[in-house]
């Protein structure tokens, strides 16, 4: 209707300044059919319009043209002929003006359409974009804690490598140490607490392997006892301590009469000591006696109760096999003792080495 | 903060000195694994706890078992990570797995400090 009332204040335009008054008619004719789609009226073009659309100027206008419609029928017909052109041209016209309105609305639904269409797409866009950065800051985190973790446990493997390296070596070293100790420990375990050489438990097992060692090697084996002569009288005159002190000296003393690493001095047991010989025939033995002899008597250790000399002296006992599977080392020790019983009996102070008719010798 | 008691045996024993803040290992410490070592992992703990400055004095401790180095190793770890303890460890060059472990140890804390006598 907004457009209808547009349409009537051109063609009021038009009556005021037009000067032909037949084209005005036609040209209001034409109106008419124009604004009858528009209001939405049944309007014949020959039928006036209502008051309320037409002002009276129009309408004066109009009566001021029949007298030249009357004028001229020829004029007429071909105005009318002219005129169903413009209808059928307006018709032409209308339809085209429909089909564009159609197309407008269907563009405008397109457009409508696509712009819905690109909303929800940009919509979607948004949310996807949202997803993104928030699954892109997730992973960022993750990323983060991943590496904390990682640098977490590198520092653990380190750690347990350097705390593994530390139990290994401490197991070496703690072997080395256990070593170290059972060393001592045999040692002590093997020496006379007093005197310091090798006690009887050394003694028999030094014994034992050189016994079995000769016996390969079919080499003889010597074997020295010997006794401090009286000392119990010793004792009894100076002291325990005394006592402790002459058999410390008298232990060390022959120590150094052997120097073979095979060669052994042993306590005996009380005041009595022994040496182990290998590879040493009675000759040899009887030798290191006499040598034992002299370096008791260079010690010089007084002994007035003693009645073979005013010094400590020892009787000493010495026997000498080849070795045999069939014999043991105790027949050497018997042998040795009773050399050494008889060195006693024969006066004290000497050295006994006879020999035992039943063993071989290498005399 | 529970009370941890000292521990003796005839063996080894395991004294922690408040005053000089120094927990005293002596003798032989063989304890079967890392379980039984607990006991004196507590104790050590209990004392790190309670001081910033923390000494342990080995000297007298003349061996200690494989079990035993790991827990003072993790022990070590511990107080590193906790970060604001000095601990200094009291050894003697006399005692052989000392010079070598003590080392060690170094190792797993830098700022560990170690006096030999």
């Amino acid at each position: 209707m907004v457009r209808a009332i547009e349409g009537l204040s051109t063609v009021k335009l038009w009556v005021v300044y037009s000067s032909n008054r037949l084209f005005l008619l036609q040209f209001l004719r034409a109106c008419f059919r124009k604004l009858q789609p528009l209001s939405h009226q049944p309007c014949d073009p020959e039928t006036p319009p209502p008051a309320s659309l037409i002002s009276t100027t129009v309408y004066r206008a109009e009566a001021e043209c029949s007298p030249v419609a009357e004028h001229s029928e020829a004029e007429i017909d071909h105005d009318d002929s002219r005129e169903e052109k413009l209808v059928a041209e307006l018709d032409a016209l209308r339809q085209e003006v429909q089909r564009l309105q159609q197309a407008n609305r269907d563009l405008y639904l397109s457009l409508a359409t696509t712009a819905e269409h690109g909303d929800l797409i940009e919509a979607q866009l948004q949310q996807t974009n949202e997803q993104l950065q928030a699954e892109v800051e997730e992973r960022k985190r993750a990323q983060a804690t991943l590496k904390a973790l990682i640098k977490a446990i590198s520092k653990r493997k380190d750690d347990l490598e350097i705390v593994v390296q530390t139990i290994m070596e401490h197991g070496d070293v703690m072997d080395t140490q256990w070593s170290l100790k059972l060393t001592e420990i045999n040692k002590i375990a093997s020496l006379d607490a007093l005197t310091e050489i090798a006690n009887r438990r050394r003694f028999d097992e030094h014994l034992e392997y050189q016994w079995k060692q000769m016996t390969r090697e079919r080499s003889p084996l010597a074997l020295i006892l010997c006794d401090i002569d009286r000392f119990k009288q010793f004792n009894d005159a100076y002291g325990h301590l005394a006592g402790d002190d002459c058999l410390q000296r008298v232990a060390s003393a022959l120590n150094h009469c052997v120097n073979r690493p095979s060669d052994l001095v042993a306590r005996f047991g009380g005041e009595e000591f022994a040496a182990v010989l290998p590879q040493t025939d009675l000759e040899g033995a009887i030798r290191v006696a006499e040598r034992m002899q002299r370096a008791i008597a260079r010690l010089q250790i007084d002994h007035p109760q003693s009645l073979v000399s005013p010094f400590v002296t020892l009787s000493i006992g010495v026997a000498c096999v080849m070795p045999a599977s069939d014999l043991s080392s105790e027949e050497l020790i018997h042998l040795a003792d009773q050399h050494l019983y008889l060195a006693k009996q024969q006066g004290r102070n000497q050295i006994i080495a006879a020999l035992a008719p039943s063993y071989p010798t290498v005399l | 903060m529970g009370y941890v008691m000292d521990i003796k045996t005839d063996d080894y024993s395991i004294r922690h000195d408040s005053e000089s803040a120094t927990v005293f290992l002596r003798g032989f410490l063989r304890l079967d694994g890392m379980e039984k070592y607990q006991p004196v992992m507590d104790v050590l703990l209990t004392a790190v706890e309670q001081s910033a400055e923390l000494t342990i004095d080995l000297r007298e401790l003349e061996f200690l078992n494989s079990s035993g180095i790991s827990m003072l190793s993790m022990f070590v770890v511990k107080v590193r990570d906790k970060g604001n303890v000095t601990l200094t460890l009291k050894g003697c060059d006399k005692v052989l797995w000392q010079t070598k472990s003590l080392k060690n140890l170094q190792r797993l804390m830098p700022s560990l400090t170690l006096v030999f006598a």
